[in-house]
């Protein structure tokens, strides 16, 4: 700690020095001359960044006299690098006009392995999610977006990557969830609360499928979702979101519960600015949903602050802090299917407050061009009071802290080796007071050995002691290799082993909720798995791409919530032996000049619990997504249709002990949402309008038994950057 | 020409899906139903004859339990030939959802109430697959629908092995020991 001080003294003492500088701006357009806004520029073996403003402008001062190289990215355009430029106590100006692509695999750049790299060299299967769709599509939640992407499954707010997991009320995750380098699983149930990360603040979505454990420890047995923040601007950028919307009337009269009109609505502020060598943007947002369904009306405000202090164009400090309070009324499970929008009597009035926090800082400093160093302190703040007949609460932090090394002696080798520390303290009535402690250690080498080939090894070490439970050890490796056949063919292969540890609300979990008990089990054991998978990315032309994977996860001690039949009492348990197989297939064309865009996903998979030899719980067999997109001009139309097969097995005992009247009714999932949308920017005029008519068939559907899914709704977004 | 396709495609599967769950589903209730044979003289101490359903197979006495058992129908009278039964009908205990089930059996008891204990309980009739009467047979209930034409037939001279923990404990154990050796002669002699 005395030493991390004195650096940061000497780096704070050195930006004082005045040094000869200049600045570098301009404007960044598509091949149309229109502004683009959020495009990242980097400049290279520096620390320094900013995106652009409303005008597609762009600056970055205080360079210190040297040559730089200017990096420009944005999901949909082909990345583009300057040549050298030089500064001389001058003012440099560099306009780019960048180019639309859908040929991104060799383009496009992603963090997920801890360092910057192309996609076509990552082993693992990875999708990026275009955040433009976020507006588009008007989604209120990070979690909405991911039911359109291929291979991942959402059973309510709790995601599956490949059919990782099923359903356990959110605790535990198998999917290792970062925003700007830091995991937001939470302290006590270690389960993902998505409404913590602001969707108008990010910048980029990465979605790593497969096992990641052998750099991200426990909990990324699944895949990992790196969640980057949007740069902040150099210029001062405010951006205004309203959204507001309705629910259709029920299809069936029976479920009707409300003669009122139902809505929802949101209003999102934030602006971004430097200051000098100080950057910041902040949000603030409302958001009140009186719901589709009787009692699950909530009100929920959010706030989110970044900040960079560039020390030096080789040291920067940044802060980040996301937090939200909620109070949202509780539905559990309906009525009966003929009162399907309404929860039982005994439900009616209950309701949850929640408060989170997510505080984290992050240093980073380049040594020289090969080494370069991150400490990234976080601290995860929970609280929730369930104000219902169980009068559960839960007050719990997590404190991490992860020490990270990038190292290059060459340009053909990357090193990445680091360090992790958590901690994290319970006081709760339904996990009782407890305490856990994890360390890890990972290394990572990639290497490439010949130019068209990438080697990736790597791996962890972790401890993990959980209350007074013994203690866990895991070491996890992972070997990776990529080759590009050529301009056109992509080749991936990876073999990797996943280890989990029980979370506190596996263990130990003591309640009873809607005549359903659960009681701990202390004696879970770590899971652990072996994923091998191989896939192919070819460009049949510049317009029209395939990807096929194929994948086979075994698991081992697979933690899986299930009933036992001695007390009819739930609890999570060691399933001794599961295996998931399968395979995913993504197509993507444009055509009419790129007016059209389509995107068709299946994926199939094949889950076994291996000892009962019957399928795992909430894994749908087929799934496919299809998205299909017209721009026009200024406006544009968008088609987005997914289905799932219905899925073999559910939580049937709670329907046996009678829990849930015709809970074991269950259909295949089938939604078509359709959206029209107009970006004004191109006439002077700072406003994005789209307007959504989600599930438009009003197709009624179950995620878990007894929770009808959103029935039909209409959202109105309005943006306004200035 | 690209966009009449796509326009069809999608105005066929509009047309094509319905509208997913309705109130009338729960009208639906799956299960089964069947005749029970009765062959031979019936037991004159015998005080409860009924039709039970158990989720997983019984390979141990404590499988004999209340959150086991999935179905009970009504006492059978005595000196009857036959009993249909439905589990939508009343019953005793009917806790049958789409799923597959392990065991399903007439039982019968001398106790005066209802009792739990494997001990006070005979089997006196099981169900079998087609086909292969050498081990108890497996119920499966598909979603949506009701399942018929499940027979037993009770032969009160010749009842089919029974379950763990019983009263003949100690003649199943020896079969069991029985068939282990003669596995194991079996195998020396390949």
């Amino acid at each position: 700690m005395r030493n991390f001080t004195i650096i940061l003294i000497v780096l704070f003492i050195s930006t004082n020095i005045k040094a000869q500088s200049g600045s570098l701006f301009g404007k960044i357009t598509d091949n149309n001359g229109n502004a683009l806004i959020g495009v990242n520029i980097l400049v290279d073996r520096t620390v320094l960044g900013v995106a652009t403003n409303s005008d597609g402008n762009y600056i970055l001062k205080e360079l210190k006299n040297g040559t730089y190289k200017l990096t420009f990215s944005i999901v949909g355009f082909t990345k583009t690098t300057s040549q050298e430029i030089e500064i001389l106590n001058n003012k440099v100006e560099i306009n780019v006009s960048l180019v639309p692509t859908s040929y991104q695999y060799d383009q496009l750049i992603v963090t997920a392995n801890k360092f910057s790299q192309k996609l076509s060299d990552v082993a693992a299967s990875t999708y990026i999610i275009d955040t433009k769709i976020f507006s588009k599509k008007n989604f209120q939640k990070l979690d909405d977006a991911f039911r359109y992407v291929p291979g991942v499954t959402m059973t309510l707010d709790q995601i599956s990557i490949r059919g990782s997991s099923g359903y356990s009320r959110g605790a535990g995750t198998r999917v290792l969830v970062t925003f700007d380098d830091i995991p937001i699983y939470t302290p006590d149930s270690g389960e993902i609360v998505w409404e913590l990360i602001p969707v108008s603040e990010i910048g980029r979505v990465e979605i790593i499928k497969g096992s990641a454990s052998s750099l991200y420890g426990s909990s990324a047995i699944g895949g990992v979702i790196n969640i980057i923040p949007k740069e902040i601007t150099s210029n001062p950028i405010t951006f205004v979101k309203m959204q507001g919307g309705v629910y259709s009337k029920p299809s069936h009269k029976e479920w009707e519960w409300s003669d009122k009109t139902l809505y929802f609505n949101s209003q999102t502020i934030s602006h971004s600015r430097s200051f000098g060598k100080l950057g910041i943007s902040a949000s603030i947002s409302r958001f009140e949903d009186l719901s589709y369904r009787q009692n699950q009306d909530q009100l929920r405000f959010s706030g989110y602050l970044k900040a960079n202090y560039n020390f030096s164009e080789s040291s920067t400090l940044s802060f980040i802090g996301a937090g939200f309070t909620r109070r949202r009324s509780t539905f559990i499970y309906w009525k009966d299917l003929e009162h399907a929008l309404s929860p039982s009597d005994d439900d009616l009035g209950q309701s949850i407050k929640s408060d989170r926090t997510i505080l984290g800082m992050n240093f980073n400093h380049i040594f020289n061009k090969k080494l370069s160093l991150a400490i990234i302190p976080s601290l995860y703040l929970s609280y929730w009071d369930d104000k219902s007949e169980s009068d559960n609460k839960s007050n719990s932090n997590l404190f991490r802290t992860e020490v990270r090394l990038n190292y290059k002696p060459t340009e053909k080798i990357i090193i990445v080796s680091g360090s992790e520390f958590q901690h994290n303290k319970v006081t709760s009535t339904i996990f009782g007071n407890r305490s856990s402690n994890g360390i890890g250690a990972y290394s990572q080498i990639d290497y490439k050995i010949i130019d068209p080939m990438n080697l990736s090894f790597g791996i962890r070490y972790d401890y993990n002691k959980l209350s007074n439970l013994e203690s866990e050890n895991s070491i996890s490796p992972k070997l990776g290799i990529t080759y590009k056949f050529n301009n056109n063919t992509f080749l991936r292969t990876s073999i990797a082993k996943g280890f989990r540890s029980p979370t506190l609300a596996e263990s130990f979990t003591s309640t009873t909720t809607s005549g359903v008990t659960v009681k701990p089990n202390p004696n879970l054991n770590a899971e652990n798995s072996f994923s091998i998978e191989a896939g192919i990315k070819h460009y049949i032309s510049t317009d029209f791409n395939l990807d096929f994977a194929i994948f086979n996860n075994e698991y081992f001690e697979f933690i899986e919530p299930g009933f036992d039949l001695k007390d009819g009492q739930l609890f999570f348990n060691n399933v001794t032996r599961a295996r998931i197989q399968g395979f995913e297939v993504n197509a993507s064309s444009s055509f009419f000049s790129q007016r059209f865009l389509l995107n068709i996903g299946y994926t199939f998979l094949h889950s076994k619990d291996i000892d009962l030899n019957k399928e795992l719980k909430y894994r749908p067999k087929h799934s496919i997504v299809t998205s299909l997109e017209y721009t026009q001009s200024f406006y544009e139309i968008g088609l987005d249709l997914r289905y799932s097969s219905k899925v073999e097995r559910i939580d049937n005992e709670i329907v046996d002990f009678g829990l849930v009247p015709n809970g074991d009714k269950r259909v295949e999932i089938f939604v078509l949402d359709a959206r029209v949308g107009a970006n004004l920017f191109s006439y002077k005029l700072p406003l994005r309008i789209f307007l959504n008519a989600n599930n438009i068939l009003n197709y009624n559907y179950v995620e878990i038994i007894g929770n009808i899914a959103p029935i039909r709704n209409y959202s109105l977004n309005l943006e306004f950057v200035f | 020409m690209t966009i009449r396709i796509l326009l069809i495609i999608l105005f066929l599967t509009l047309q094509s899906c319905d509208k997913g769950l309705s109130p009338e589903l729960a009208d639906i209730n799956p299960g089964f139903g069947g005749t029970i044979t009765f062959i031979g003289d019936w037991d004159k101490e015998v005080t409860r004859t009924h039709v039970v359903l158990f989720k997983s197979p019984l390979l141990s006495k404590e499988d004999f339990n209340a959150f086991n058992l999935k179905y009970v129908s009504d006492s059978i009278t005595s000196e009857s030939n036959s009993y249909n039964f439905n589990t939508n009908d009343e019953s005793l205990l009917s806790n049958v959802s789409p799923d597959d089930y392990s065991y399903l059996a007439v039982a019968q008891s001398r106790t005066e109430t209802l009792s739990l204990n494997r001990e006070d309980w005979k089997i006196v009739g099981l169900y079998f697959n087609a086909n292969d009467s050498t081990k108890p047979g497996t119920l499966e209930i598909p979603e949506d629908s009701f399942v018929n034409n499940i027979d037993i037939v009770c032969d009160f001279n010749n009842p089919p092995m029974q379950p763990p923990g019983g009263d003949d404990l100690s003649n199943i154990l020896e079969s069991i020991i029985n068939s282990q050796l003669d596995f194991q002669k079996l195998n020396r002699n390949k």
